[in-house]
């Protein structure tokens, strides 16, 4: 029997490409999300090339639930050798209209989310010595952009998270690792209006390939396709004062208002 | 003239320096935090000193509490024209030990208790084309260091949102000012054994924060400077060294 790789938001996208790739590599993979069906789908799939699967609903933003839905994999699986949080959603700001209960759905999801999914996990699997943490994180939190107030603060804050952690951890047996993608085609990303998807976009499962060889070599982070990392790393550097016209002129134009 | 500020965590610390300096700046001041009995005082304090003040029990973590909080504020000292969102918590944890609650609940205070009291305060800002959101993030918003898990991770969050706000509110007359102290002399550091270079007093890191509310200039105002150069070189150092010396800075004191 193969070790326990735990995927929480495994029901599609990137995180149903990790499942696959981790189950590959020989880990016995625990999926978590909301949608069960979907859960079962890509259960049936890791099957269907010889891994083992198995799978509980869970909302992250429900602390109890995602406690016990790992728990009850755990039972089935072992306990957790290899965890991914990736859960995530991607929402827009509109920071004159602020809608504060979209800004807890993010926040909730995409920082508390891993908080608690690798909180979870973190005590038994310290004393244990021995381990991979990772998150799926965004190039989107790596410099305040427009449009996103949320969405960017949930991603900086779960690299922070990850970053502390790291530090505690370095040496101990765990290993601690920021994965951190620029565009990636699945539900979440909407194409341009004439179709097209962004510069650099990639596919989920060269995306999940790149991760879990990341997260298993214990490397500190993956930030990657590199055109857009170190684009991103040097807009970091600028102030906010100088890139802030530049990036409005970037972002992409509302839609037109309704006439009538 | 100047107008009415809206203070959160105004009970002690930095929130109730903010608030004597820009008492004595002229400013009416609304006091937010959930001890009544610290608000109270510090709002008898102030209007013996002649300045117009008012206190308001909320937990900023809570959006109803915050929104009550705001318009009692509102009736009785006109209009926010600026709102700082101060109140804030901290607690280390060692990852044998990590308690996910305790976490949230950081996360909880810190960002979504900043947001809300910037989310109650907006409206009325947009609506008149003009105000000021000021809110007191820190440098560990720069690196985060260990033990500094959930805080590390709540003011990285509330630096990253309040400047993503700066871009998107500058065209409706809404200035952001982001403030990033290093280490200030208050409860929240009190009992921390590690040595704390550059540490300042919460009344001279207020007379810093008012001349730049003031100046009505948004914007990311990390001090002390050297504190802001130093986490950013940091990033230069590779992480298996800054790592184990962080590590061990962050322990002197502990055997003492
Ligand atoms: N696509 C991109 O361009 C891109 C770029 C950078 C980073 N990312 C990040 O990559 C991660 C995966 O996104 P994706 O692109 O693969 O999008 P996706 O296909 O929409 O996948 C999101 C996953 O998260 C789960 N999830 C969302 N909310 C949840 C909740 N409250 N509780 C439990 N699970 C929840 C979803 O499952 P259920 O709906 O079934 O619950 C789904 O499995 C996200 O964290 C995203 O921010 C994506
Ligand atoms: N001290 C430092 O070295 C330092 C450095 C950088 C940044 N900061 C930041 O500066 C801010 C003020 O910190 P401080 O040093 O002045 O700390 P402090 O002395 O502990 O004061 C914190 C204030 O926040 C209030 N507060 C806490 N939780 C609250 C809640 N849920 N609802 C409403 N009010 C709440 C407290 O009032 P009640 O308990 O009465 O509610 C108190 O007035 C914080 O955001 C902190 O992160 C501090």
């Amino acid at each position: 029997m193969g070790q326990h790789a735990l995927i929480v938001g495994a029901s599609s996208g990137i995180g149903a490409a990790l499942a696959l790739e981790l189950a590959l590599e020989g880990y016995d993979v625990g999926l978590i999300a909301r949608r069960t069906d979907r859960l079962a789908e890509v259960a049936e799939r890791v099957r269907a090339r010889g891994g083992v699967a198995a799978y509980r609903a869970a909302d992250v933003n429900d602390a109890a639930q995602l406690k016990a839905a790992i728990a009850a994999l755990e039972e089935v699986l072992g306990p957790v050798e290899v965890i991914i949080a990736n859960a995530g959603i991607g929402e827009n700001t509109d920071a004159a209209n602020l809608d504060l209960a979209h800004v807890r759905r993010v926040l909730r999801t995409n920082l508390e989310g891993v908080v608690l999914a690798i909180g979870a996990v973190l005590p038994a699997m310290t004393q244990r010595g021995h381990g991979h943490i990772g998150a799926v994180t965004s190039i989107a939190g790596m410099r305040p952009i427009p449009m996103i107030a949320a969405y960017g603060a949930s991603k900086a804050g779960a690299s922070a998270f990850l970053e502390a952690l790291r530090a505690d951890l370095r040496g101990s047996g765990v290993t601690v690792t920021d994965l951190c993608p620029g565009y990636v085609k699945t539900d979440m990303l909407k194409p341009q209006e004439s179709g097209a998807y962004p510069p650099f976009t990639m596919d989920a499962g060269d995306t999940a390939r790149r991760m879990v060889r990341a997260l298993l070599a214990g490397r500190d982070s993956l930030v990657f396709p590199w055109p857009l990392a170190w684009m991103s790393r040097f807009a970091a550097m600028l102030p906010d004062a100088l890139i802030g016209p530049l990036l409005r002129r970037l972002a992409p134009k509302p839609p037109p208002a309704l006439p009538g | 003239m100047p107008g009415h500020v809206i203070i959160t965590g105004a009970s002690v610390g930095i929130g109730a320096a903010l608030a004597r300096s820009l008492a004595r700046a002229g400013y009416s001041v609304g006091l937010v935090a959930r001890r009544q009995e610290l608000l109270e005082a510090l709002t008898a304090d102030l209007t013996r000193g002649g300045a117009k003040a008012a206190w308001a029990v909320a937990d900023v973590s809570d959006e109803g509490s915050m929104r009550a909080a705001f318009t009692a504020l509102e009736e009785a000292l006109g209009p926010c024209e600026v709102m700082i969102a101060n109140a804030g918590i901290l607690s280390f944890q060692r990852p044998e030990t990590f308690d996910a609650e305790v976490a949230v609940n950081i996360l909880r205070v810190n960002v979504e208790g900043a947001i809300n009291a910037a989310g109650v305060a907006l409206p009325g800002m947009v609506a008149r084309g003009r105000g000021q959101l000021v809110v007191i993030s820190s440098s560990a918003a720069l690196r985060a260091l260990p033990g500094w898990h959930a805080y590390a991770a709540s003011k990285s969050a509330v630096s990253s949102f309040f400047r993503s706000l700066a871009f998107d509110l500058a065209d409706k007359g809404v200035s952001v000012l982001v403030v990033q102290p290093g280490f200030v002399a208050t409860d929240m550091t009190a009992n921390n054994r590690f040595p704390m270079p550059g540490t300042m007093q919460a009344s001279d890191l207020a007379e810093g924060i008012v001349a730049r509310v003031q100046s009505g200039r948004g914007g990311v105002m990390t001090t002390p400077w050297f504190m802001g150069l130093a986490l950013g070189l940091s990033r230069l150092i590779p992480g298996f060294l800054f790592d184990r010396a962080a590590r061990w800075f962050l322990r002197l004191g502990e055997t003492r």
